[in-house]
């Protein structure tokens, strides 16, 4: 037995895989793996320079009277691109037929998550490469949106059957509810995609699907489409609120504008965009590991935790819940510094929504090698999206090309993304204090405390991705991290 | 503005093919520069009851280092370095070789599957701490 092996062979992947499903993922994702290196030191250090120079040059650009102040509205930008109903119509039935085949290959196709195309299709394409092109490129998913379509052909055709009001129930949504819902919704997603071991089985995952399919459809008829998606179903939530800083918008036949107006727990559902991805982080990193004891200790639970997803669970809530209560004091003060000419809860909202490029970033930061080097699976998959050794178009034996995405520029593109990140919400929250009437030298005193908390965001986002914290206690001790063989060398 | 738009997309869909093409075509350059200049680092594994001593459990090297590991355990099964997508059989007490060129950067894991009739039922938890790990540096 000597020389090189060939690559695996597809029957031996079969037979080695199938401990991928039964494995309870402990770190990372249930079903892929991360490369990424952390990011060294120097690139952190610059990075955290360049965003607090940042801050500063942009406080100073912002205090001087360059601009006069709007109309008390919040600053809309994008080129609106107008969506022809024919291609409307191709969209939504392609993603409706993916729609279709995912769920098929989740229920009844193989239950390795890496022979199925469910769950790469699921985690990786459409909700990592959502994110990346909602914040981006443009909000795609209104003009995909399987469950929005069949809603809307389901109504279609009960307006044709002899309902002129249609499906629609149209229950008042109660404003104190808000977007809570979907804030709930989004925290309990990120459970399935980081606590739970959810991720790693297909057919759980196809049932989420159908469960959530009739959540959603009773969702939108009890309250009407728009209402429902503008408060519960958080998938549209999230890429419209990412697709606020996208350079392009979408605009579809009969569509309204993204609300103006405050509504009730939109910080919160901000927020939750923001503490997921940190917990992601956190939880898939080797930083989990030192976050974990102080959990344990400060709430000395450990009898009650079974199998790890109690403390994932608190860690997740408590994330999101420090986030929360860290924003909305500082947010108080920057408020009562601010004094605008208009309620300031409408301002507050305005303000919240100014961290989604921070959230955006950090996704980046956290998620681009992974989406362009497991998101290459999804070729060979959809020649066999069932794992059952079909091969349509001819791909099914294509192999992801782990080089693709150098280290050195995944440390880069997340470094330039948390910066940029920085800047842009920067940027935007003076635009929307200046738009609210607010004077220019009131307004950078007065986002001076909001400014100093991005920058706390920021650190903490590029500590994550250093892991500075990597422990002895991980499978390898940290002395043997050196360059160079680390073992006896024999010479040839 | 549509037909800038559609030009755009155009413009990026080439971009995006074109880019693997290219890179491959790097990557084929990197590897033959490597194999041609780099020296063959010798790594001398021994496995006792399926787990690695704790020194070599990180191994880290630089991109296009050459590699070649001589492996020996004292129980049969596989060893799979799945990113790269390779494997040894090895059988007990009987040298093996692994021979590759690390082309790809990243941190990347080494499993060690005890042939069925060692192993313990469960099967091996991929997520529990790996055989070892193999950290490429860029260069």
């Amino acid at each position: 037995m000597s020389g090189t092996r060939p690559p695996v062979r597809r029957w031996q992947a079969v037979i080695a895989l199938p401990g991928l499903a039964a494995a309870p993922c402990a770190l990372a994702h249930g079903f892929d793996e991360r490369y990424d290196l952390p990011v060294p030191l120097s690139y952190v250090v610059i990075a955290a320079c360049a965003a607090v120079g940042l801050s500063f040059v942009a406080a100073a650009v912002f205090a001087r009277p360059a601009k006069p102040a709007g109309p008390a509205r919040p600053p809309r930008w994008g080129l609106e691109v107008g969506v022809p109903p024919g291609v409307l119509r191709a969209t939504r039935t392609a993603a409706g037929l993916l729609f279709v085949l995912t769920i098929a290959a989740a229920l009844a196709g193989s239950s390795d998550p890496l022979m199925n195309l469910a769950p790469t299709l699921v985690w990786i394409v459409w909700w990592l490469g959502g994110v990346f092109v909602a914040a981006l490129l443009c909000n795609l998913w209104p003009a995909l949106d399987p469950w929005r379509s069949s809603f809307e052909v389901l109504d279609a055709l009960a307006r044709r059957g002899g309902r002129p009001a249609g499906l629609a129930l149209g229950w008042r949504w109660p404003a104190w509810l808000g977007m809570w819902p979907a804030t709930a919704l989004l925290l309990a997603w990120c459970w399935l995609e980081v606590v739970h071991p959810l991720a790693s089985s297909p057919f759980k995952l196809g049932c989420a699907a159908l469960l959530w399919s009739m959540v959603n459809l009773a969702g939108m008829v009890a309250f009407g489409r728009a209402t429902w998606q503008a408060h519960a179903d958080v998938f549209a939530l999230v890429f419209s609120t990412l697709g606020r800083m996208a350079p392009l918008r979408l605009r579809l036949p009969g569509d309204a504008p993204p609300p103006v107006q405050a509504t009730a727990g939109q910080v919160g559902f901000v927020m939750a965009m923001l503490s997921t991805v940190v917990f992601d982080g956190l939880h898939g990193g080797a930083a989990w590991n030192a976050f974990e004891p102080l959990l344990r200790a400060a709430t000395a639970t450990a009898w009650l935790d079974t199998n790890g997803h109690f403390l994932g669970t608190l860690g997740l809530v408590s994330v999101w819940a420090a986030f929360l209560l860290a924003y909305a004091a500082t947010l108080r003060i920057s408020l009562a510094m601010l004094r605008p000419a208009f309620p300031a809860r409408a301002l507050a909202a305005q303000l919240a929504i100014t961290l989604v490029p921070i959230a955006a970033a950090y996704n980046v930061a956290h998620n681009f090698s992974g989406l362009f080097i497991q998101g290459q699976a999804v070729l060979p998959l959809l020649s066999d999206p069932f794992g059952w050794q079909w091969d349509l178009f001819g791909t099914a034996r294509w192999h992801p090309d782990i080089g693709l995405v150098d280290a050195k520029l995944t440390w880069r593109v997340a470094v330039a993304a948390i910066v940029l990140g920085h800047a842009a919400a920067i940027w935007w929250s003076h635009r929307v204090v200046l738009s609210a009437g607010v004077p220019p030298r009131r307004a950078a005193w007065g986002l001076l405390p909001l400014t100093l908390l991005m920058l706390a965001y920021t650190a903490l986002s590029l500590v994550l991705i250093a892991e500075p914290m990597v422990l002895p206690q991980g499978p390898w001790p940290t002395a043997a991290r050196t360059i160079g063989l680390c073992s006896p060398m024999v010479p040839t | 503005m549509t037909r800038r738009a559609a030009r755009a997309v155009c413009l990026c869909a080439a971009a995006w093919g074109a880019v693997p093409a290219a890179h491959a075509q790097a990557q084929a350059q990197a590897q033959a520069l490597a194999a041609a200049s780099a020296p063959t680092a010798w790594l001398e594994l021994q496995l006792v009851g399926g787990v690695l001593p704790p020194a070599q459990r990180l191994i880290t090297v630089l991109k296009g280092d050459a590699l070649r590991l001589r492996i020996r355990s004292d129980a049969a099964g596989e060893l799979h370095l799945h990113a790269y997508r390779l494997s040894v059989a090895l059988q007990a007490g009987q040298p093996a070789e692994l021979t590759f060129t690390a082309h790809a950067s990243g941190r990347f894991r080494f499993e060690w599957h005890a042939a069925p009739a060692q192993r313990p039922v469960p099967p091996a938890d991929h997520h529990a701490a790996p055989l070892a790990v193999l950290e490429v540096r860029p260069r």
